[in-house]
C-alpha cells in the first residue's frame, strides 16, 4: 500500500474535527474525497502529509506511508519523505511560486535539494518534467507570464519532481475554467497511467472526483457519510447527502442532456475531433483573421 | 428583437476583446452566452450597456440603435428602463452604506418616482425574490451573499425592464444559493422577461436558457438551441467545452478525444 | 457620526481639549486682565500675584498675552483648514468626472503645490499682498489643499469604479446623482480625517509664521510670538517656553486624536479608503 489511513481522528484541544477516516490507496490507485469546506477533507489531507495546522493532532488511528506508521517519524524523516514519497498541489497555484524567480529554476531547485542533483543535471531534468506536464518553453518564464492552468501544471511538475508515490490534489482545479480543469485532470490520469502514481483527489464537486477515481469518500462535518467504489456511490447512493449532491448535478449539470444523448454525444465528439481536424486546419485559418 | 448585436468589435488599446460578435435575443427569450476567462464575455455585456465604447459593429436594443448615442442620449435611453444589469460580485454590487430600501428603489428614484411609491414597489419585488420586507432597513453587510444577489436581481427588475443582462450571476455563490438564484431566473424567464445570461458554466446556463451562444477569443463560434449545442456541438472549442464538463454518469468525452481537440485549438490559435 | 466619535474615549478627550481651546479663542481676549501690549516696570519677572506667569522682556504680562493671542492662533488655523478644504475637495471630486484635461491640469497643479516649500512661499506671498494674517493663512490653505484634493480624488475614484455606481449609471443616473447618493458618504470620513490633520498642521503653521513675525505685526500677541519672545531669554526664564509650547502641542494632539476617532467610526465604504497611517492619497 502506498498510503493507508486507518480510522484517523483529528482533534484540536478537546474538540474532534475528523471522526474516523479510513482508506487504502494502492500504487496507481485513485481515491476521491468529496465534501464542502469545513467537512474535514483538507485536514485529512494535511494529516497524510504531516502538515496539520498548529494545535491539531491525529488523536487516534494511524496514517501509514509505504508501510511505515507516520506517527513514528521524526521531523527530519518527515521532511525527507515529503516530496520524495508523498506530495501535494493546492487550490491557488500562484501563491506557491516565487514571483521573482523563473518557473524552471523553481522546479530545478526542488531537484537540487531533494535528489541532490548537480545544477546542470537538475536543469535538464526540470525541462523534461515541464515537458511531461505539457509545458514546453516555459523554463525561463516568470509565474506572472503564465495562465492559472499553466501555473497549476508547473506546480504539478514541481510536486512530482522528486518522484513521489502519492500525489494529493486538494481542490487543485477549483479556481480554473472547465476546459482547463479537464486538462489538469487528464494530466493527472496520464501521470497515473505512465508512472503508477497514486492519487488522492479532493474536491467539493462530486463530478470532478467521479471522473478520475476508483473509490470515493463523501465527507460531511468531519465524518465519512458514504464510502465505496465510484459506481456504487453514484448509482446507488445510500446517504441522503450524497443523493443531494447527485440531484444538484442532475438539475444543473449537463447530465440531463447527456443521459438522453450520452452515447450520441460521445460518438459526435470523438468522431468530430478526428474527422474535422483536416478540413478545419485548411479552411478556417483564413476565416480566423 | 429585444437585442441585436451585429459584428461587434471592442478594443482596449492593443487588446482586441471582441472581434465581431453577433447575437440576438427575441422578446421573452433567454439566451446564454458561454465564455471562459478572456473570452470577452464581460466586455460584451458592458458594450451593450454603453459602459465601454464599440470600435465597430452595431448594437440595437429594443429598436434603438445605441451604438452612436452620446452621453446625454444614453442617459435618456437608460431612464426608459429598457435594460438592466446584474453583476457577478454580490459583495460589491450594492452600496455598503445604503439600506436595502434605498438601493432597491434607486432605479425608480432616478426616473423621478416618489420615494413612497418606489418603496411599495420595492416591497413587492422583495417578495418576488422570496425575501422578507424586514430586510428593507438593513445594510448589505447584514445579508448573506445569496440574499444580496437576490436583492440585486430585484433592483434590476424594479423598472420592469425588457431585457436583463446577467454577468456570472451565480459564480460567487455556494451551491444552495446558486440553485435558488437559478430558480428565480427561471421564474423571470417564464414571466416573459428577456434574459442574456453570461457565464463560464455551461451547466447553470443550460438549466435556464432557451438558446446558447459560445464565445471564444472574442467571437461567437457557435449558437443554437441549448440541447443541440450540448448534444451535437460543431466547433472544436464547444466540443472541448462540453467534453470537459464534469459529469456523473457517462464521461462526456474521453481523454484522447479531449487531447486531440486541444491540439487542434492550439494549432488554430498559433496561426491567429 | 459626531455621536459615534464622542462615544470613543479618544473622541471624548479630543473634544474636551478642543472645547477648551475654542473657549480660549472666544473669551481669551476678554479674560486678558491686563493690556497685553502695555509694558510694565518689571521685565522678565518670575510668577507673582500680579503676573501669574511672569512678564516678558518688555515687562508685558505673559498670561494676558497668551489669552489675547489665542483668538488669532485658533482663527488662523481654522482659516487654513477651511481654505484647504474648499480648494481641495471640489476639484478632487470633479477630477474624476470632468474629463481628462481637467484631471491632468488639477493633478499637475497639486504636484506643483506639494513641491513648493510652503513657509517660504507664504513669506513671499505676504511680501506681495501685504503682511496680514488673512493673506498668510489663505496662502497656506492653498498650499496644503493638495492633501484634500488627493484624499477626495482617491476616495471618489474607488467609488466611481464600483459595480453599484455602474448599476446607477445603467439606470440613467447623472454624475450629480452618483456624487450625492454614493460618492459623498464615502469621501466624508477621509475628508474628516484630513480636516483634523490639517487643523493640526494649521496650528503649527500659524505658530511658526507668527514666531517668524509673518502675518502679524510684532506687538500683536500670538502663541507663536510669545514662544519666540520667551526663547530669546531662556537664561532668565528657562521654564517660560513650556506653556505656549504645551498649548500648541495639546491642540495639535487633540486634532490628531480626533482624526483617529473619526477613522475608527467610519462606515464600511469609507473605512477602506483610510489606512492606518492617515489617508490614502
Amino acid at each position: 500500500m502506498s498510503l493507508q489511513l486507518t480510522d484517523v481522528h483529528i482533534s484540536a484541544g478537546d474538540r474532534e474535527f475528523v471522526h474516523g477516516v479510513s482508506f487504502d490507496l494502492p500504487a496507481g490507485g485513485v481515491v476521491g474525497i468529496v465534501g464542502e469546506s469545513g467537512s474535514g477533507k483538507t485536514l485529512t489531507c494535511r494529516a497524510a502529509l504531516g502538515i496539520l495546522p498548529p494545535g491539531f493532532t491525529v488523536s487516534s488511528g494511524t496514517v501509514s506511508l509505504g508501510g511505515r506508521d507516520t506517527a513514528t517519524l521524526s521531523t527530519r524523516e518527515w521532511t525527507a519523505l515529503r516530496g520524495s514519497t508523498i506530495s501535494a498541489v493546492f487550490q491557488d497555484p500562484a501563491s506557491y511560486l516565487n514571483p521573482s524567480l523563473t518557473v524552471g529554476s523553481q522546479v530545478a531547485e526542488v531537484l537540487q535539494v531533494k535528489l541532490r542533483l548537480r545544477r546542470r543535471a537538475a536543469r535538464d531534468r526540470a525541462v523534461e518534467l515541464l515537458d511531461s506536464v505539457r509545458l514546453p518553453d516555459v523554463y525561463r518564464r516568470y509565474p506572472h507570464e503564465l495562465s492559472g492552468g499553466m501555473l497549476q501544471r508547473a506546480l504539478i511538475a514541481t510536486a512530482i519532481a522528486a518522484g513521489p508515490r502519492v500525489l494529493i490534489a486538494d481542490e487543485a482545479t477549483t479556481a480554473l475554467d472547465v476546459t482547463v480543469q479537464s486538462e489538469i485532470l487528464d494530466l493527472l490520469a496520464d501521470l497515473r497511467d505512465s508512472t503508477g502514481l497514486a492519487l488522492v483527489v479532493v474536491s467539493h464537486d462530486l463530478a470532478v472526483v467521479a471522473q478520475l477515481c476508483d473509490e470515493v469518500l463523501v465527507m460531511r462535518d468531519g465524518a465519512v457519510v458514504e464510502q465505496g467504489p465510484v459506481s456504487d456511490v453514484l448509482y446507488a447512493p445510500r446517504h441522503e447527502y450524497t443523493r443531494l449532491l447527485i440531484d444538484e448535478h442532475e438539475s444543473y449539470g449537463l447530465d440531463r442532456f447527456l443521459s438522453l444523448d450520452g452515447a450520441a454525444l460521445e460518438g459526435a465528439v470523438l468522431e468530430g475531433a478526428v474527422r474535422e481536424r483536416a478540413p478545419l486546419e485548411g479552411a478556417d485559418h483564413g476565416a480566423a483573421r | 428583437m429585444v437585442l441585436r448585436v451585429d459584428g461587434l468589435e471592442v478594443r482596449y488599446g492593443k487588446l482586441h476583446a471582441l472581434r465581431g460578435a453577433s447575437l440576438s435575443v427575441a422578446p421573452g427569450e433567454t439566451v446564454g452566452v458561454i465564455g471562459e476567462t478572456g473570452s470577452g464575455k464581460s466586455t460584451l455585456a458592458r458594450a451593450v450597456l454603453g459602459l465601454v465604447p464599440a470600435s465597430a459593429g452595431q448594437i440595437v436594443v429594443d429598436g434603438t440603435d445605441v451604438t452612436g448615442l452620446n452621453t446625454r442620449q444614453w442617459r435618456a435611453f437608460r431612464r426608459r428602463g429598457v435594460v438592466q444589469y446584474v453583476f457577478q460580485d454580490p459583495l460589491r454590487s450594492l452600496d455598503p452604506d445604503l439600506t436595502i430600501a434605498s438601493s432597491l428603489t434607486e432605479p425608480l428614484r432616478i426616473q423621478g418616482v416618489s420615494f413612497a411609491e418606489a418603496a411599495s414597489r420595492a416591497r413587492e419585488l422583495l417578495k418576488r425574490v422570496s425575501l422578507g420586507p424586514e430586510l428593507l432597513d438593513r445594510l448589505p453587510g447584514e445579508l448573506s451573499g445569496g440574499q444580496r444577489q437576490r436583492v440585486a436581481v430585484a433592483r434590476a427588475l424594479i423598472v420592469e425592464p425588457r431585457l436583463v443582462l446577467l454577468d456570472e450571476p451565480v459564480s460567487a455563490l455556494d451551491s444552495s444559493n446558486r440553485v435558488r438564484v437559478l430558480e428565480l431566473l427561471k421564474q423571470l424567464r417564464d414571466a416573459g422577461t428577456s434574459l442574456l445570461f453570461i457565464s463560464h458554466d455551461l451547466g447553470s446556463v443550460a438549466g435556464v436558457a432557451d438558446r446558447v451562444a459560445v464565445l471564444y477569443r472574442g467571437e461567437i463560434v457557435e449558437q443554437g438551441p441549448v440541447r443541440d449545442v450540448i448534444s451535437r456541438p460543431t466547433h472544436p472549442y464547444t466540443k472541448l467545452l462540453v467534453g470537459s464538463a464534469p459529469t456523473l454518469r457517462s464521461a462526456a468525452a474521453d481523454r484522447a478525444a479531449r487531447a486531440s481537440l486541444r491540439a487542434l485549438l492550439t494549432s488554430e490559435g498559433a496561426v491567429s | 457620526m459626531v455621536l459615534r466619535v464622542l462615544r470613543l474615549p479618544t473622541g471624548k478627550i479630543a473634544f474636551a481639549i478642543l472645547l477648551v481651546i475654542a473657549a480660549l479663542a472666544l473669551f481669551g481676549p476678554l479674560l486678558a486682565f491686563q493690556d497685553p501690549l502695555e509694558g510694565g516696570a518689571g521685565i522678565l519677572a518670575g510668577p507673582s500675584g500680579a503676573h501669574p506667569l511672569g512678564t516678558d522682556y518688555l515687562g508685558r504680562d505673559v498670561l494676558s498675552r497668551l489669552l489675547a493671542g489665542s483668538r488669532i492662533s485658533v482663527l488662523g488655523a481654522a482659516q487654513v483648514t477651511l481654505v484647504a478644504m474648499v480648494v481641495g475637495v471640489i476639484p478632487g471630486i470633479l477630477s474624476v468626472y470632468l474629463g481628462s484635461v481637467f484631471e491632468w491640469l488639477t493633478l499637475r497643479l497639486a504636484d506643483t503645490l506639494i513641491a513648493l516649500p510652503f513657509l517660504v512661499f507664504a513669506v513671499a506671498v505676504t511680501a506681495l499682498l501685504g503682511n496680514g494674517i488673512p493673506q498668510a493663512m489663505f496662502t497656506v490653505g492653498i498650499m496644503v489643499s493638495p492633501l484634500f484634493y488627493r484624499v477626495t480624488r482617491a476616495a471618489t475614484l474607488a467609488v466611481a469604479r464600483s459595480p453599484y455606481v455602474e448599476a446607477a449609471i445603467v439606470s440613467g443616473a447623472t454624475i450629480g446623482w452618483v456624487v450625492r447618493k454614493h460618492v459623498w458618504v464615502k469621501v466624508l470620513p477621509p475628508i474628516a480625517v484630513a480636516l483634523a490633520h490639517t487643523a493640526g498642521v494649521g496650528f503649527v503653521v500659524v505658530s511658526s509664521l507668527t514666531f517668524l513675525g509673518i502675518g502679524v505685526q510684532p506687538p500683536a500677541p500670538t502663541w507663536g510670538g510669545v514662544l519666540a519672545a520667551d526663547l530669546g531669554y531662556l537664561s532668565f526664564r528657562p521654564w517660560a517656553p513650556l506653556l505656549p509650547t504645551a498649548l500648541i502641542m495639546a491642540t495639535v494632539w487633540a486634532c490628531n486624536l480626533l482624526a483617529d476617532a473619526i477613522r475608527d467610526v467610519s462606515g464600511e465604504g469609507g473605512k477602506a479608503l483610510i489606512t492606518a497611517k492617515g489617508v490614502r492619497a
